[in-house]
């Protein structure tokens, strides 16, 4: 089974109240969340804060998808009405990885720039001193992920860079622009451009 | 110039990028709340964006982070019964479908029966997993297999960019391009201060970097399978583990396994109903599941413990089955799980 099929039946069950599913999901998904939490804040105490929060609003969401789900799917739980549940799920919030991934950046990204770090840590290159297995690790890119990829590839290197330097490490446009070593105007431009190419590509 | 429609496109992209600074961020905010459109504008962008952690780092969570998010968890609702068969269904059946390397499980057609009768049968209440995976043992050849020989698996996920034509070569070459030849037009790595060059996880801010480190994770996992040996981890001198599993309000069940002996022990567990039988499973943290050895008997146990080197394996499960079921088929509810820990 796919991780997102996994995570997609753990939310279905945490969108019941069901704590020990909570904890599976927790435990399949915390390495990489925090990973990506703490390359976006590069302090593990801001990132603990941001990674709480963001887990407390996963279950509280999860909570309130149920009155939706039980709309589209009354009394599913197993065979053609779980499969209606799933469904159900996947219309409301999308591929479940990528809309915990959400919550994760947005809160660590809330957090970031609502108390910015001083110490130019973000500059720095990101050093993982205790790398974790990934029990989400797979073999298998995702469609989605090759798509995206193949549509970053069609921008240049500087505007692809400078994409990814912004999701991965949280960098402003005035980080960026000192990066770059090119005004925030012309910064600006760039993400512009790039965002349009990107949604022209995607649509 | 920008009509609204494209300009606020461009504010949800950004929003989600991350890239708008703290006003910004705080208006978008606010009117992600009040304009639907705009806010489903966030979301096109959040899904859209999402895939990219398929290529992130990860790093362990902090021991507590858990714990501190479960005593913050709002007050216990009443918990409905379906509650429990989704829980159940969910990593069981993750499980029985992930690859294994002796694949004892097969697919079963009638999973969703077989689980709703155990469920009726549990002779102990539903358990805490202990959701925090430990890393057993820190690898030291984990830098290594960052940077190692896996060409091929690069190449397979950077295809999609490296055949896009419009790529620059005008830049100066990423510091990881010398130990990629042929590799023209792959994500760069983001430039480093020089000593980076000498740890691959300090070349981690590009994209080709986090493929890299990422393929490097999965070039560990890779090592125990036959097919696609890249990587063999040194082998640990065997030690003993023990695994602690904790039901909600029952006894303690302890699991000790010593491979040098091949001997199991299991504590505190009781004979299973009539055509039950438990299955106790070794899951790596990759999600792998071995299934070690069936019984009812909890004294007398013949465990299979051959394709266990004491490294990489992540957690015990037990599962309560009926005995004439193959192994595996998932019919098998989670009724104990637990970390190992080396003693």
């Amino acid at each position: 089974m796919a991780n997102s099929d996994v995570v997609r039946d753990l939310l279905l069950a945490v969108s019941l109240g069901d704590r020990d599913a909570f904890q599976t999901l927790y435990a399949r998904t915390s390495p990489r969340f925090y990973g990506i939490a703490l390359r976006l804040l590069r302090h593990s105490d801001r990132a603990t804060v941001a990674l709480k929060t963001a887990y407390l609003a996963i279950w509280n969401e999860a909570l309130a998808l149920r009155a939706s789900l039980d709309g589209a799917s009354p009394g599913a739980e197993g065979g053609p009405a779980g499969r209606q549940a799933a469904e159900a799920l996947e219309e409301l919030i999308g591929d479940p990885l990528c809309w915990m991934v959400a919550h994760v950046r947005r809160t660590a990204l809330d957090l970031a720039r609502e108390q910015p770090s001083d110490d130019g840590s973000v500059f720095e290159p990101f050093v993982v001193e205790d790398p974790a297995d990934d029990p989400l690790a797979s073999e298998e890119r995702s469609r989605e992920l090759l798509e995206l990829l193949g549509c970053l590839g069609h921008l240049s290197e500087e505007r692809r860079r400078m994409v990814l330097l912004a999701y991965y490490d949280g960098w402003t446009r005035d980080a960026l622009s000192i990066y770059f070593d090119a005004p925030v105007h012309g910064i600006n431009t760039w993400l512009r451009r790039s965002v349009g190419e990107i949604d022209a590509f995607m649509q | 110039m920008m009509d609204a429609r494209e300009e606020d496109r461009r504010e949800a992209a950004e929003y989600v990028l991350g890239t708008l600074d703290a006003a910004e961020r705080s208006a978008a905010r606010a009117r992600i709340a009040r304009d639907s459109a705009f806010a489903a504008l966030v979301t096109l962008w959040e899904r859209r964006l999402g895939p990219l952690h398929e290529l992130a780092v990860s790093v362990v969570p902090p021991e507590g982070l858990l714990q501190d998010v479960l005593r913050d968890l709002p007050a216990e609702t009443a918990e409905p019964a379906a509650a429990a068969d989704a829980q159940e269904t969910a990593p069981a059946e993750a499980a029985s479908t992930l690859p294994t390397e002796a694949a004892p499980t097969e697919p079963s057609a009638d999973l969703l029966a077989v689980e709703a009768q155990a469920a009726e049968l549990l002779p102990v209440p539903p358990v805490v997993a202990e959701a925090e995976i430990r890393e057993l043992e820190k690898d030291a050849g984990l830098e290594a297999a960052a940077s190692a020989d896996g060409n091929a698996q690069r190449a397979a996920v950077a295809t999609p960019v490296v055949s896009e034509p419009a790529i620059s070569s005008t830049e100066p070459s990423p510091s990881l391009q010398p130990s990629l030849p042929g590799q023209k037009g792959l994500p760069p790595a983001q430039p480093a201060p020089s000593s980076a060059a000498r740890n691959p996880w300090r070349m981690a801010s590009g994209l080709m970097a986090i493929v890299v480190l990422g393929l490097g994770g999965l070039l560990l996992r890779d090592a125990g399978r036959g097919d696609k040996v890249i990587l063999q981890p040194a082998p640990a001198a065997p030690t003993q583990h023990e695994a602690v599993l904790t039901p909600r309000s029952a006894p303690r069940v302890t699991i000790k396994l010593d491979p040098a002996t091949r001997r199991l022990e299991v504590v505190g567990l009781t004979v299973p109903p009539e055509g039950q039988t438990y299955r106790l499973w070794l899951v790596s943290q990759n999600g792998t599941r071995n299934l070690l050895c069936a019984f009812r008997d909890p004294t007398a146990l013949a465990p299979d413990l051959t394709g266990w080197t004491g490294q990489g394996a992540a957690m015990l499960e037990i599962t309560l089955e009926a005995a004439g079921d193959a192994p595996g088929q998932g019919a098998g509810e989670v009724i104990l799980a637990g970390p190992l820990k080396q003693l």
